[in-house]
């Protein structure tokens, strides 16, 4: 099972992984093209900044996914191969039930579809948009069972110590 | 081992996989009294105006445990808890090692002359939407009582169809639990605009039949609104029967105590019919809230496979939704007023509008009204009884966002971290 770790040390906020986000998620997946389409490509990620610090802000796909527990028309579920928390847009129904538990903030509305959205792990990629993108290499894909104890550490500490 | 779940919707469901996830090989039997199989029950507004077929709302199998032995069209008639056993219909005997009383809840009718017998509805199932769906063919105009959520659904479902629609609220506001003054105003707006007639400070003196249909109502003020049909909408009250008649204890729900065990100790209790605590004051309710009965499944699920899980208490208000295109969510206690400890921001731009309301250092109650980006933070501050202190000013802001919580609180970021 693999999952999206951030460093926030190594993010610089150029928000890369925002755009390539958006463009993985467009029809056209072009940098050209997918910028003008209908409905407007958005990205599932998000870099965010505070008192000078960058974070970057990825669904964790919990594990009691309070988004999946709480959604009220079926859109939500796990993938049961990535283990990944999908939302399956033909079901959705624009109720918010999910932006209104998500802890992290990481489900987006799509306005002009009244639908969900949120990161799927790109499952047609080896390796996610953003973490393939990122110039710092803040984004990571790794298994949960690899990606060892000290690397969590140097998160945390890095959060802590700004 | 045999776990019995008397119930089919969000909070039997949600308890049925928790029992399945500890313990792969349990036998799990899911009674339900309606004939349909599970639905996701907040969808069938949707039937009414065709905008979703029966097939749309159903529980898809991946959202569906493994291996359920599903009994529909089956009425839990007699608890006897000594002998461990239901009696199903008229004299089926199940035997059970735990049980789940997942009954749900039922609308209220009000003692109003008239407001029984033909072209009179209320929708909480199924059957309920597919009876309105009929009595709309042909229909001109629908007079529904109570503006509340399942009163509005069910108005914006039927101006779908071109039907003249008016509700009667007794409140002096629409929606009246979710929303404030300033926030229902808005929605007046919306609801206006789609052609709904609202009539606020009143109720139903009288509804007219002749002929065995429905004519007309008869407000509080005298005046006569025309009908073809009728709906009710002024809550539920929770489906007490089956627990009461195994001697339960019971007053306005089914009472639990912190791990959704009953009075007896083989029997849970989750979702409508449980009477438990408000999560922020305390205080004794019973909510009829999707997500508060998917968490109390999960709980009560877990603890009867084994677990020893506690439930925190239910949110009385946590609701998202949308009318006429407009977004809107509410959390915890939106109604407190400022003073003795209270703090309350309000800001209204146009469509949108932020209220939050502190206790002291804790944020209690929220409405979000156009803009709900990352309203789910909000809620889980709230939830958590969070010192918010740090964060006062962010929150207020329109741009607050995970990373401020983390950096005011590196606590947690272990969690967002290793979370998943």
């Amino acid at each position: 099972m693999k999952r999206i770790f951030v460093q926030p040390d190594l993010c610089t906020a150029c928000k890369t992984c925002e755009m390539q986000c958006a463009i993985e998620h467009s029809q056209a997946k072009n940098i050209f093209a997918s910028p003008s389409e209908k409905p407007h490509p958005m990205n599932r990620v998000y870099v965010e900044a505070a008192d000078g610090r960058k974070i970057p802000i990825f669904c964790r796909h919990c594990e009691d996914a309070p988004c999946v527990s709480a959604c009220i028309s079926g859109a939500m579920f796990r993938d049961p191969i990535t283990d990944a928390v999908m939302c399956d847009s033909s079901r959705c129904i624009g109720c918010w039930t999910c932006v209104m538990v998500c802890p992290y903030g990481v489900i987006g509305r799509q306005l002009e579809l009244g639908k969900a959205v949120k990161c799927d792990l790109c499952p047609d990629r080896e390796s996610p948009a953003c973490v393939a993108s990122c110039p710092t290499k803040a984004l990571q894909y790794e298994e949960v069972e690899g990606f060892s104890k000290n690397k969590r550490r140097e998160f945390a500490s890095a959060v802590a110590g700004g | 081992m045999r776990t019995v779940i008397v119930g089919a919707s969000a909070a039997g469901m949600a308890a049925a996989e928790a029992v399945r996830k500890r313990d792969p090989n349990a036998e799990i039997v899911m009674l339900s009294d309606e004939n349909h199989p599970p639905y996701y029950r907040p969808l069938i507004p949707y039937l009414i105006y065709k905008e979703k077929t029966g097939e749309d709302i159903l529980r898809q199998a991946r959202l569906t445990p493994s291996n359920l032995d599903l009994r529909l069209g089956v009425h839990s008639a007699h608890l006897d808890p000594k002998n461990h056993t239901l009696t199903l219909g008229q004299d089926d005997i199940l035997s059970y090692d735990r049980l789940l009383i997942a009954t749900g809840a039922s609308p209220v009718r009000p003692e109003i002359s008239g407001l029984e017998g033909p072209g009179v509805f209320t929708l909480r199932t199924w059957a309920d939407a597919d009876a309105i769906a009929e009595a709309a063919i042909g229909a001109k105009h629908v007079v529904i009582l109570g503006a509340g959520r399942i009163g509005m659904k069910s108005a914006f479902a039927l101006r779908h169809l071109g039907i003249q629609v008016a509700v009667v609220e007794l409140l002096k506001r629409i929606v009246p639990q979710q929303l404030d003054e300033e926030s229902a105003a808005i929605f007046a707006g919306t609801v206006a605009e789609a052609g709904i007639k609202t009539i606020l400070g009143q109720t139903f003196k009288t509804v007219n039949h002749k002929d065995n249909k429905v004519t007309s109502v008869t407000l509080d003020d005298g005046s006569e609104l025309k009908a073809d049909l009728v709906i009710v909408g002024v809550g539920v009250r929770a489906n007490l029967e089956l627990a009461a008649s195994g001697g339960l204890r019971v007053q306005h729900g089914l009472l639990v105590d912190e791990h959704l065990q009953t009075s007896e100790a083989h029997i849970f209790a989750a979702g409508d019919v449980v009477e438990t605590k408000d999560i922020l004051s305390g205080a004794s309710i019973v909510s009829g809230i999707w997500t508060n009965a998917a968490d109390m499944g999960r709980i009560a699920g877990d603890n009867m496979a084994g677990g020893s899980s506690t439930y925190e208490g239910a949110f009385s208000l946590l609701n998202a939704m949308e009318l006429g295109g407009l977004p809107v969510v509410s959390v915890g206690d939106v109604q407190a007023q400022p003073g003795d400890g209270i703090e309350v921001f309000a800001e209204r731009r146009g469509q949108t509008y932020r209220k939050l309301v502190f206790r002291r250092d804790r944020l209690i109650g929220l409405i979000l009204v156009g803009q709900i980006e990352r309203a789910g933070i909000y809620q889980t501050l709230i939830r958590e009884k969070a010192d918010v202190s740090p964060l006062r000013r962010e929150l207020v802001g329109p741009r607050f966002h995970y990373g401020h919580y983390i950096l005011s609180n590196p606590g947690i970021t272990d969690r967002y971290v290793m979370a998943g």
